[in-house]
């Protein structure tokens, strides 16, 4: 018969990888402690930039996001003058996420 | 033999579009209209703190509130936003809804039946952080630009008060935008001409086409005895409602009753507006350039900036180079002076917020505070999308005026007026285009001076 063993994971604790970014947004408190344990290294990654990029999303100052794609709402905050962070430019170029606004 | 007299050569003005922000590329109609509130705000927001600070010479820098919700209670402040106007009698569709339930017509009327204004009012002020109820303090400014009443939704201020305890804002004074750059103009020295015509109105069977006849042969250059007198008309405007209102009944909010395929009579009948229509256009463009403004009643889309007339529907008059088809609202420049104009829409609409006048001559004169009230507060359609349909545009807001233009008009009014709006070094020629079909009328602009008069057609038989 076989087994099968458990393998306890350590649970992450950072998510960064390279030098740190000046401007983050607040990490949220789920309450569920570390919803990403459990997922490979590169989906945790991943995960935490979706997050990131909700933040950025939900973020009154640039605007509403229904409707917009994110790549637009970003190049709108920007020629409005209200400074918005790059590390959201960067990510949405590396195409791996969701550009596409939400109707 | 017969003599030739000298050659008279029809005077030419140097033509450039520039209404290409109201053009419509690809149409999505998924997002919602919060985002041209929001990009109205924040196209407007850095000049209306500099016209704050210009206005208002006694603040200090820090008085001036980057947002709303940094207002301390007790302190005076300058706050930046958009206006808001509760109004009872504005019809609102939730009402609408609550009252008819499924069964809602589906097309609203066009034109409001009763105007909004009304004692109730509440004018309320917004950001993107926040909003608050204006309260007019008693020892305000006395705004001298602008009465209150032409504050409307959608436009954006700068009001200067207090925030009370009560978490009312108490108003010292408001500021629109007042002034904005002109571009240089290189005036030409000679007089020559620009015909703004609006509400040609083709296809109405109750008008005499003997006044169209008329109006045509005076623009080709014909009618006038003098011919140098003629030939300094350099170009014509036909500035909306060319065709007349179609009879099926969608102005009432019905749908066409029947749904089957209608016949060719039918057809035919439907299509003779547009083909009188092109026949005069033709008339027109083989001697004179044109700019060919769609209206209310034209048949292009419903929702400001309505689209240019499509080439297929006046295929004859396409084909002379000639004749330009512009969006409505419209902008180019003729030579050297530029012009900004709308079919009316805009100013039909505003008109329904602000209280009631009886005779002819106050509301005229009412028409022409509204094109004034536009030009002070930088914004061509400051009611739509509110009451006034727009496409719901994500990254801009065109109607925001960016510059003041040298002539600004709307077509198809009631009757004719014009005055001169000045601020400063600059000033603006605002004109009220009558509607042809109703008042026989057309107005000729001498483009050296911005100097309007009208011509007015009659028959006697």
């Amino acid at each position: 018969m076989e087994r099968y063993a458990r393998i306890q994971k350590t649970p992450a604790k950072e998510f960064r990888r390279g030098p740190k970014e000046k401007e983050e947004p607040q990490k949220v408190e789920t309450g569920y402690g570390d919803v990403t344990e459990g997922l490979a290294a590169e989906a945790r990654e991943h995960e935490a930039n979706e997050h990131k990029l909700r933040m950025f999303d939900l973020d009154p100052r640039y605007g509403p996001f229904i409707g917009v794609g994110r790549m637009e709402r970003w190049e709108r905050a920007q020629s409005y003058g209200l400074d918005p962070p790059n590390y959201v430019r960067e990510l949405l170029q590396t195409g791996k996420y969701e550009t596409e606004g939400r109707l | 033999m017969a003599q030739v007299d000298a050659c008279v050569v029809r005077k030419e003005l140097t033509y450039e579009e520039k209404w290409q922000r109201f053009e419509l590329g690809e149409r999505k109609y998924g997002q919602q209209y919060s985002q041209v509130y929001f990009n109205r705000l924040n196209m407007m927001r850095e000049q209306l703190k500099k016209a704050a600070l210009q206005r208002w010479s006694s603040l200090q820098e820090d008085s001036i509130m980057e947002r709303m919700v940094q207002a301390k209670d007790g302190a005076e402040s300058v706050v930046v936003g958009i206006l808001f106007k509760e109004m009872k009698l504005k019809p609102s569709i939730l009402q609408e809804y609550a009252k008819h339930g499924a069964a809602m017509m589906p097309n609203p009327p066009r034109r409001a039946e009763k105007l909004y204004a009304d004692e109730s009012d509440a004018l309320i002020l917004e950001d993107e952080t926040g909003r608050i109820q204006l309260e007019f303090h008693e020892e305000r400014e006395i705004l001298k630009d602008l009465r209150e009443e032409f504050l409307v939704s959608g436009l954006i201020v700068a009001v200067k008060g207090t925030k009370t305890k009560k978490g009312l804002f108490s108003v010292a004074g408001v500021c629109p935008v007042s002034v904005l750059p002109q571009p240089t103009t290189s005036i030409s020295e000679d007089d020559a001409y620009v015909c703004i015509v609006s509400g040609l109105g083709f296809g109405d069977e109750t008008m005499n086409p003997l006044y169209a006849d008329l109006l045509l042969e005076t623009l080709k250059g014909a009618a006038l005895a003098d011919a140098t007198e003629n030939f300094k008309l350099a170009h014509v405007i036909v500035a909306g409602n060319s065709v007349c209102r179609a009879k099926d009944g969608s102005d009432k909010g019905e749908y066409l009753k029947s749904h089957k395929a209608i016949d060719r009579k039918a057809q035919d009948e439907a299509a003779f507006p547009m083909r009188e229509l092109d026949r005069f256009l033709c008339g027109v463009a083989s001697a004179i350039p044109m700019e060919l403004m769609p209206g209310e009643n034209d048949p292009v889309n419903y929702l400001l900036p309505q689209q240019a007339f499509h080439p297929c529907l006046i295929p004859d008059s396409t084909k002379f180079t000639s004749v330009h088809r512009s969006t409505n609202p419209s902008e180019f420049s003729l030579g050297g002076q530029t012009f900004l104009g709308t079919s009316g829409q805009n100013v039909d609409d505003y008109m329904s917020y602000l209280p009631p006048v009886n005779k002819p001559a106050e509301e005229s004169a009412q028409r022409l505070d509204v094109l004034e009230s536009m030009l002070r507060f930088g914004h061509i359609a400051p009611t739509a999308p509110d009451t006034l349909a727009s496409y719901p545009f994500s990254s801009t807001d065109p109607f925001v005026m960016k510059e003041w233009p040298n002539l600004f008009f709307a077509a198809n009014q009631p009757s004719f007026s014009t005055t001169v709006v000045s601020e400063g070094t600059s000033s603006v020629r605002i004109i009220t285009v009558p509607s042809f079909s109703r008042t026989r009328e057309v107005v000729f602009v001498n483009i050296r001076t911005l100097e309007p008069h009208v011509l007015s057609i009659e028959i006697s038989l």
